[in-house]
């Protein structure tokens, strides 16, 4: 390898480093630019308050989630936690019952 | 042109005058730091690229990137390495990227690539080298990216082993191996038999 040769055969075009420096300035300006803008004091407190806010929902919501299922100690606790499918009237539910209705109001009619 | 070479403080533990001005609340010293940054640096790492990636273009890009990223992030650079080390790591990433980018396939043959890459050379108006550089450069480029980057920073840039090492986070051995490997290659593909 020691007769190989080590200079650099690689050209640029007239200029290019002047070029090349004002680019990388006119970047790092513009990013400082955003960056203040993302940092000026009012947004930023504006920002911590909405976080603060939002942090306090989600701790009130993950909460009461938590509190209402481990407050069941059994499947009929869960059940009357979910969502109804039927809406029928408890007392609806009593006449059917006490008095053979339920056949004669449901079951024969889709006969 | 001559390009500078990068800057290869073995053992020396110096930090540019500069570098405390980076990071300065006065932005006419940090201005005058970014000159000052520019001026050592800008060359050295542009023609880094320049001989992993051979494009004039694709080392334009690549040298950019390094330059904003240790401009934006000179912040955290904890001063427990030289700054040309945590430079060149910056830079060894940024050329690894870019060197991943543009892999050819690996079905092409050697010859196939060494061919391709001496007529990319032959017809590259800002490369004016002879018939034995050409051929180095383009055996070079056809290198894959460890062993390329391990082959210029020792054989132009006669970086040691060790701070290699310290730039990549391989470890010397591994270095020396890849360095024997790319020496073997280009020495193969360069070298006419007589």
């Amino acid at each position: 390898m020691e007769d190989m040769p080590t200079s650099s055969p690689f050209n640029v075009p007239d200029g290019f480093f002047d070029d090349q420096r004002q680019r990388i300035r006119q970047r790092l300006e513009e990013s400082e630019k955003s960056a203040s803008r993302f940092n000026q004091p009012a947004r930023r407190s504006w920002m911590r308050a909405a976080a603060f806010w939002i942090g306090i929902i989600g701790v009130v919501i993950g909460v009461q989630q938590w509190n209402a299922h481990a407050a069941c100690q059994t499947y009929a606790c869960l059940l009357e936690q979910q969502e109804p499918s039927l809406n029928v009237p408890d007392d609806m539910l009593e006449e059917w019952l006490d008095d053979g209705a339920l056949f004669d109001d449901i079951l024969l009619d889709d006969v | 042109m001559m390009p500078k070479k990068i800057s290869n403080d073995h053992d020396a533990f110096e930090q540019p005058d500069w570098l405390d001005g980076m990071t300065h609340s006065n932005p006419h010293i940090r201005s005058k730091a970014f000159e000052g940054f520019m001026n050592a640096w800008q060359q050295p790492i542009y023609f880094y690229m320049r001989k992993l990636l051979v494009n004039h273009q694709d080392a334009d890009d690549a040298s950019q990137e390094v330059m904003i990223q240790v401009l934006k992030s000179i912040d955290t650079f904890q001063k427990k390495a030289t700054f040309s080390t945590w430079l060149m790591t910056i830079a060894y990433h940024k050329a690894m990227d870019a060197m991943r980018k543009r892999k050819t396939h690996s079905w092409v043959s050697l010859d196939a690539a060494n061919h391709a890459a001496l007529s990319h050379l032959n017809e590259d108006a800002l490369f004016d080298a002879d018939e034995a550089e050409t051929r180095l450069q383009a055996a070079i480029s056809t290198l894959p990216p460890r062993q390329r980057q391990v082959f210029v920073l020792r054989y132009f840039d006669e970086f040691s082993f060790r701070k290699i090492a310290a730039i990549t986070g391989k470890t010397e051995g591994a270095l020396k191996a890849s360095f024997h490997h790319a020496s073997k290659k280009i020495r193969a593909t360069v070298v006419l038999p007589a």
